[in-house]
């Protein structure tokens, strides 16, 4: 479905709405969401990192979520590693959500399945 | 006799060749320690330098001397982007930091030094300068490369490197900010160590176009650790930035 919306979007030229990684004022700084979940997949890649988090809404829908987190060359220098999430980990993160309303945020900070808990201040403007 | 008359010749080659290099400045050995003419000892600055201040390209925020048009342009970015539009940064793009937003050093910086040159390795998108120290001069300004690091030489005056730079595309970037220049800056630095652990930038960004005085900004370095390291950074790896054609443009 979000590969036939990116195509469909290619094809028309309307902007897919996607998360900006160098601008976040598409995120809402003045909200926080704490989002419990399963990690799908954790992207460790550069301009910024993120973790595909598998949410499962009041509903019993499961929602993926896209939270973009500092590029390994920020983070991994405050100690995270490329296996920091894994799939399948259950985890609690918190995130400043998309102003639209779409299932993504920036990190904020997150607590891992052993109860170690990532601090937040690493995604903000330095992460450029 | 042969061999002999070989011999004589290759000597007089490696005599030549040595008068060579002691009297060009090319040649001339640049790398830390070695003394120069003038009696300079090459100041180490080689290693890797990571960022003090912060990621806006003037570390308080100050404002470049603007004329009243590209104040005006600021301002009008400035208003689209308190908007909640999206005032696009050409690095959101993957298009390089290209100078002076270089020398933010929003990741670190490795510099090496070498014979008649000097090279700088930004981390951020595995950016490159080479800053030629070897005498040379600047391509003629109708046939230069307009570039994102325009074409750099350098020259140890005391214990500073002097960079002067030209040939730079009017649309490189300062920092994240709506802050723009014309296609007429030029860009000197003085690069220079504080202490050993300290190096020091005293950029001087000058815009005929878009400035009304130089606009002097000063950046400084520390020395990395025994750890310290230049990672790998691939900016087109993951990015999930879409732009319309034309949106990354500064607008008119």
């Amino acid at each position: 479905m979000r590969q036939r919306l990116l195509l469909i979007c290619l094809l028309t030229g309307i902007a897919l709405p996607v998360l900006a990684h160098h601008s976040f004022s598409m995120f809402d700084e003045k909200k926080e969401t704490v989002l419990k979940g399963e990690v799908k997949e954790f992207q460790w890649s550069n301009p910024h990192t993120w973790i595909q988090l598998n949410v499962t809404d009041e509903s019993g829908k499961v929602v993926e979520w896209s939270i973009e987190g500092g590029s390994p060359n920020l983070v991994g220098r405050q100690g995270w590693k490329r296996n920091t999430f894994k799939p399948g980990d259950k985890v609690e993160i918190t995130v400043h959500p998309m102003r639209d309303g779409q299932p993504g945020g920036s990190f904020m900070r997150a607590v891992l399945p052993d109860g170690r808990r990532l601090g937040g201040d690493q995604i903000p403007a330095a992460a450029k | 006799m042969t061999s002999g008359r070989f011999g004589f010749v290759v000597t007089r080659w490696a005599v030549l060749t040595a008068t060579l290099l002691a009297t060009s400045p090319g040649a001339m050995s640049q790398v830390p320690g070695s003394k120069l003419p003038n009696g300079t000892v090459v100041p180490d600055i080689t290693g890797i330098w990571e960022r003090i201040e912060g990621i806006r390209f003037a570390p308080a925020g100050q404002m470049p001397p603007y004329n009243a048009d590209y104040r005006h342009r600021y301002d009008l970015a400035m208003e689209a982007r308190n908007r909640g539009e999206r005032v696009a940064d050409p690095t959101s793009r993957c298009l390089p930091q290209g100078m002076p937003r270089f020398m933010v050093a929003s990741y670190p910086l490795e510099i090496l030094q070498t014979r008649g040159q000097v090279t700088l390795i930004a981390e951020w998108s595995s950016q490159v300068r080479r800053v030629f120290t070897d005498g040379r001069g600047h391509p003629p300004a109708d046939e230069i490369d307009i570039t994102f690091n325009g074409h750099s030489t350098g020259r140890w005056e005391g214990q500073a490197l002097v960079v002067d730079t030209v040939g730079i595309r009017g649309d490189t970037s300062f920092d994240a900010s709506p802050l723009t220049h014309s296609d007429q800056m030029t860009v000197s630095e003085r690069i220079f160590l504080k202490n050993p652990q300290t190096l020091v930038a005293e950029i001087t960004v000058t815009d005929p176009g878009a400035f009304t005085a130089p606009w002097k900004v000063v950046r400084t370095y520390r020395r990395g650790g025994p750890d310290a390291r230049i990672m790998e950074y691939v900016c087109e790896e993951n990015n999930r930035e879409i732009f319309l054609p034309g949106q990354n443009q500064p607008k008119p």
